[in-house]
């Protein structure tokens, strides 16, 4: 009998008899509880250590704010702190904070907070980004009731696009963010929460900004994205986060159920191995895999066509004018053989290439969240040109962590999807391909820096440290970018994925951040179901 | 399948040779007779595979996604084009092979290990039953983990898993009924004449395990298969491509609204599997235990009203602390995840 | 008695020993290395430099040789200190504590349906015997313990929360929530024990007292009930006394999938971030629990059959 349900749900549609859509009449309803399906509780594992990260990734409902909020697009937007202006000695910001806010508890806010939550507070070693980690407590001073200076230990123009992270959101002074009763100067107050179950919030009605405009948030956390999906068609949450891809179909399709995606934020990357004695330290290698790959078979098959076909590292959005410096790459067989056979990469009786005796085989690792479909979409790509592609799973992120180990790793290609979650337009290249990174994909720990990708990029990253203005710091990012994209084929952008949610015909959220743990919810309201 | 540990510690009471009364008799029984045909059809399946399946199972095809069923795809194609076909087909070979391969393994580590516990006593029985205690207590997700993560991902290293998880309980129940073995006259006997320990071990007490052993084996196979099922499941099995039964369902959760089918036809191929090689083991074992109704020759169907059988009625034998029943699924029962 | 179970106990100390070393030795050594797993989480990049990873590494204790590390973990376990989990910097007692609630409501519920279907399906069997009701429970049962409980589980949630809307698809809410996850766990066990059960009873059919007890005009309904099960019960609560183990352990796929909080789920976790006393004590937990069930049980076989005499090795045959 369940047998012949699914054989049902295979023909027919679902048919959700309950909420029968049609009109929904209009006006927000200001007292609703929205219930949301979320993904598995992460509370302590997103943060930096567990005491003092208490619901700063729990879907960001803002309890806590930061001093800047990072926008949809990129763009920061005025948080506790109203302005902020690097000062003449070019080291210094200094913040000028907002008047009249107050804790949930009623405590008013002012630079005691900062200073404690930046300078003072130092929960179990905190690191936000190398570059971050030179704030210590002398290097944020009160210098008024409302006005705040941050001297980092370098000069860092990009500290106001750093401070965005949710990790800097501000607590009160002397305590912590899991310091009860949870008062922070956020639009939602804390009420509940049952940890790996659910968690609840409401709407702070003296908030100083733009209030919520629902109620209450109920979120029910399900680590299985089917059952989250389930739990949204069957009318027990009204919003679903997170949505796997290969799910928004049947959803748009019924009337009662609408998705909505967020700008392309998520960028699939392949990172290519180019240490000593690797196969992909052949440029040759390198130039035919970034053609081999078919970017819009990506996108259809693995993301459902969420996702614009890859082109950057980073979200588009964050380059702004610069963005196109980045050229797109079409899918070119002919020159991937091409520079293959050039390079003597013969090709073998199983259809696979080889040069002196050496087999053009290469390792493909994949990131947890990856799902399998993409590992296999790209071996049938370089099938088609001749490299064969072993694919290295493991069953959970340690597994693979250590396989990956810097400069130890046993792989050639490694599919991740990196997070941007501030607005440092050259945060992820730097992060991730500049010599003086500690956490540059190709280095074994302790190695001497060198410049793997060459004084072009280095110069680069220099240029994005020291850029006074926005659009200086998104060119030298985009430059950095079509360096290892377009010339070194050292990155390759495989698709540049939307976030998904789903949600009831009269849910609305505008807005969704390509970041999650940049997500803000103001934009969320519910008109009551139509009759 | 527990009932073959229950029944196997009844069975060891007495040990005829069974070989063709069994057969004629199991040829009876209409259930066990089907399970038999499954197995038998999908040992012909697997091996047949590539002949009978027209596509390769791991051959992606962009522009076939989700395709319905057809005289081309008897099963439809998956999310990414494969013939769903091929590879439940070929997920037959892997897991007929598996399943037969770990049980041997089992079996042959416990039966042995069982035997040098019940023949020798002493040392080598504590030392071995003692390494049983601790084994049985470890759960069976910690060791997958630690034998994948040492020894890589992999079909080997996953049967590797099942027998080492496996084997203690088999070498405790062969333990059992070798106890039970020596006390019987013909290796009194035996002894008395002077025959070595190792000589006795093979030459009388094993070949009075062969009964209850293939009972044993024939649902171990279905036990085995479902813990394989599982620990892929959980993506600590065959990576891809390889189709893999649990595998495959895994991937297909995320299609659900698409193509809920794409869950159906791995968890069928499961469970029909698992069915067969349980009705041909219950087969069996009614068959071997000559204390049920069904092993005594000549008793009429009088329902409730059974006639009195041959032998007298003994008190039932101590059970062991460990003649403790096999779990059908060893993933979501006993032990383990 | 006392004597027995002294023991009893006395002999599971060094098995429990064995086995916590043993855990902790694997988990040791499997790739992955939590303080490189704790520092990453700790760099809001996800990224860990050697420095990061090494002051983790002191932090957590994991500097210091293996001995030492089994050594005071030991010590920490003998004075009920279960030390702090890795991943979460609270103490694992809390963690096994939030826990548990989860994981007793499945397995009580559990057990009630295995005991309620298992049982009496298990009696109708065996009273019609080579009757075609007999095979056909036979069939069923053996359908029963050959499904997989991740198909059952997608198939019932599909059926009853989505498409009849009867019950929450996942999440621990309620009783309404308890039924599926329960049936998925005891589908499997209820199929066993019935299988058992007829089994045992149909051996007691022949025996010399059953046949006496009819031959008084009990009935037959009433001489099964009456003496059949006595004697059928003893391996079906040696049955029940594995799988109450095993539950109390936790099932984690079901627990995955119905995002049902249980102890399974957090051994899975904790084995993900290669959580090292998280792991010790759920395990420890584990084993510590099944060698009480099979201690209970042993008990038990004594006051449920006279003859036995109850010995003092761990087993005994």
């Amino acid at each position: 009998m369940l047998l012949l349900g699914l054989l049902a749900a295979a023909c027919g549609g679902s048919d959700s008899a309950d909420n029968a859509g049609g009109q929904t009449s209009g006006q927000p309803d200001l007292n609703a509880e929205v219930r949301v399906a979320a993904n598995e509780d992460q509370w302590t594992e997103g943060g930096t250590g567990a005491k003092s990260y208490h619901f700063m990734y729990v879907y960001n409902v803002q309890v806590y704010e930061p001093l800047i909020y990072l926008a949809s697009d990129y763009t920061l937007k005025p948080g506790l702190a109203e302005r902020w202006e690097l000062q003449p000695d070019g080291k210094t910001w200094r913040f000028f904070l907002r008047k009249g806010v107050k804790f949930h508890d009623g405590t008013p806010f002012s630079a005691d907070d900062v200073v404690w939550t930046w300078g003072v507070r130092q929960p179990e070693g905190r690191t936000l980004t190398t570059v971050l980690n030179t704030l210590g407590p002398d290097s944020v001073k009160k210098i008024d009731e409302f006005t705040v200076d941050f001297t980092p230990a370098q000069t860092n123009l990009r500290l106001p696009e750093q401070i965005v992270h949710p990790e800097g959101a501000i607590v009160k002074n002397g305590t912590h963010n899991d310091t009860p009763p949870y008062a922070g100067t956020g639009p939602w107050k804390y009420e509940s929460y049952t940890p790996k179950q659910t968690a609840s919030f409401v709407r702070n009605d003296d908030y100083w900004g733009e209030k919520p405009q629902v109620r209450k948030m109920s979120i029910r956390f399900y680590p299985d994205p089917q059952t989250r999906l389930e739990a949204l068609k069957s009318g027990q949450a009204d919003l679903a986060i997170d949505l796997p891809a290969d799910a928004t179909k049947s959803l748009s399709n019924d009337p009662n159920f609408k998705v909505v995606k967020s700008k392309a934020g998520r960028n699939h990357l392949l990172y290519v191995n180019k240490l000593d004695g690797r196969i992909t330290q052949d440029p040759a290698v390198r130039e035919a895999v970034t053609y081999a790959i078919d970017r819009q078979a990506y996108v259809d098959v693995v993301l459902d066509g969420n996702a614009a076909p890859g082109r950057y590292m980073a979200p588009g959005s964050v380059l702004g004018a610069a963005a196109s410096t980045v050229t797109p790459i079409n899918r070119d067989l002919a020159r991937s053989r091409k520079v293959l056979d050039d390079a003597g990469w013969r090709v073998g009786s199983d259809g696979i290439r080889a040069k002196d005796g050496k087999r053009l085989s290469l390792k493909l690792l994949g990131q947890q969240e990856v799902p399998e479909s993409a590992l296999l979409v790209i071996q049938s790509n370089l099938k088609d040109v001749g490299i064969d592609v072993e694919i290295k799973k493991t069953p959970d992120v340690a597994t693979r962590n250590s396989l990956y180990a810097q400069g130890k790793g046993d792989f050639d290609l490694d599919l991740e999807p990196p997070n941007q979650n501030d607005g440092n337009p050259a945060f992820l290249p730097v992060l991730r391909m500049a010599a003086r990174s500690a956490t540059n994909v190709q280095f074994a720990p302790g190695a001497p820096p060198a410049t793997p990708n060459g004084p072009a990029f280095e110069a680069e990253v220099i240029k994005s440290d020291t850029a006074k203005t926005l659009p200086e710091v998104q060119q030298a990012a985009a430059n950095m970018m079509k360096i290892l994209i377009n010339q070194d084929y050292l990155v390759v952008p495989l698709a540049d994925a939307f976030r998904i949610y789903g949600m009831s015909k009269n849910v609305n959220l505008g807005d969704p951040h390509p970041s999650f743990t940049n997500q803000t919810w103001f934009s969320l309201t519910m008109t009551p179901p139509g009759r | 399948m527990s009932t073959s540990e229950a029944v196997l510690r009844q069975a060891g009471d007495t040990f005829v040779p069974v070989r063709r009364r069994v057969f004629r008799r199991l040829m009876k029984d209409r259930t066990a007779v089907a399970g038999l045909a499954v197995i038998a059809l999908f040992v012909l399946a697997a091996v047949l595979a590539p002949w009978i399946a027209r596509h390769d199972p791991v051959q992606t095809n962009f522009a076939n996604r989700f395709a319905k069923v057809s005289a081309s795809h008897p099963l439809g194609t998956d999310n990414l084009g494969r013939d769903v076909f091929a590879r439940i087909l070929h997920g037959a070979r892997l897991s007929i092979g598996m399943a037969v391969t770990a049980t041997a393994g089992i079996t042959i580590v416990g039966l042995l290990l069982g035997l040098v516990a019940g023949m020798y006593g002493r040392l080598a029985e504590t030392v071995i039953m003692r390494s049983v205690d601790v084994l049985l207590a470890l759960p069976t997700l910690i060791l997958a983990l630690v034998v994948v993560g040492l020894l890589g991902q992999g079909l080997r290293n996953l049967i590797i898993t099942i027998i080492a998880v496996q084997w203690p309980r088999y070498a405790r129940l062969v333990r059992g009924m070798t106890l039970k073995i020596r006390e019987q006259d013909f290796v009194e006997a035996a002894r008395a004449v002077g025959a070595s320990r190792p000589r006795i071990m093979f030459r009388h007490v094993a070949p009075n395990l062969i009964g209850p052993t293939v009972v044993f084996s024939t649902i171990d196979m279905g036990s085995t298969l479902l813990a394989v099922s599982g620990l892929s499941f959980l993506g600590f099995g065959v990576g891809p491509p390889t189709p893999e039964w649990g595998a495959m369902l895994a991937e297909a959760r995320s299609f659900l609204d698409k193509a809920p089918l794409l869950l159906a036809w791995p968890g069928l191929a499961i469970t029909l599997m698992v069915l067969a090689f349980n009705l041909a083991g219950d087969g069996l074992r009614d068959l071997l235990d000559p204390r049920t109704v069904e092993s005594t020759p000549g008793l009429e169907r009088k329902g409730l009203r059974v006639r009195r059988r041959r032998r007298p009625a003994e008190p039932l034998p101590a059970p062991a602390t460990g003649d403790l029943p096999i779990d059908e699924q060893p993933l979501d029962v006993r032990p383990g995840p | 008695m006392a004597r027995y179970l002294a023991r009893r106990l006395l002999v599971a100390v060094p098995t429990l020993l064995a086995l916590s070393f043993l855990i902790f030795l694997l988990v040791s050594n499997a790739p992955g290395d939590p303080a490189e797993e704790y520092a990453r989480k700790r760099s809001g990049s996800q990224e860990a430099t050697a420095q990061d990873i090494q002051r983790a590494k002191v932090e957590l204790g994991l500097d210091r040789p293996f001995v030492v590390q089994y050594g005071t973990w030991l010590k920490g376990m003998v004075t009920g200190d279960l030390g702090e989990s890795f991943a979460k910097r609270r103490p694992v007692y809390d963690e096994l504590r939030d826990r548990l609630p989860a994981t007793l409501e499945l397995t009580f519920a559990s057990l009630l349906l295995i005991v309620v279907v298992g049982l009496p399906l298990g009696v109708l069997a065996a009273m019609f015997h080579r009757h075609w009701l007999d095979q056909s429970f036979r069939i069923a049962a053996l359908l029963g313990a050959s499904i997989p409980g991740f198909f059952l589980a997608y198939m019932l949630i599909i059926q009853l929360a989505t498409e009849w809307k009867l019950l929450p698809v996942a999440g621990r809410q309620g009783i309404d929530s308890l039924i599926m996850p329960a049936i998925v766990v005891a589908i499997t066990p209820a199929a066993v024990i019935s299988r058992l059960l007829r089994a045992s009873l149909l051996e007691v059919f022949t025996e010399d007292y059953m046949r006496t007890a009819r031959s008084k005009g009990l009935g037959s309904l009433r001489t099964v009930l009456g003496h059949g099960l006595r004697n059928a019960s003893i391996p079906v609560v040696t049955y029940v006394g594995t799988v109450l183990g095993a539950l109390l352990e936790g099932v984690v796929i079901t627990e995955f999938i119905f995002a049902w909080p249980g102890l399974g789920l957090l051994t899975l976790e904790a084995i993900s971030q290669r959580d090292y006393p998280v792991i010790q004590a759920a395990v420890l937990l584990a084993g510590a629990i099944y060698l009480v069930g099979n201690l209970v049980v042993d008990v038990l076989y004594g006051v449920l059959d006279p003859r036995i005499r109850l010995e003092g090795s761990v087993e005994h045959v």
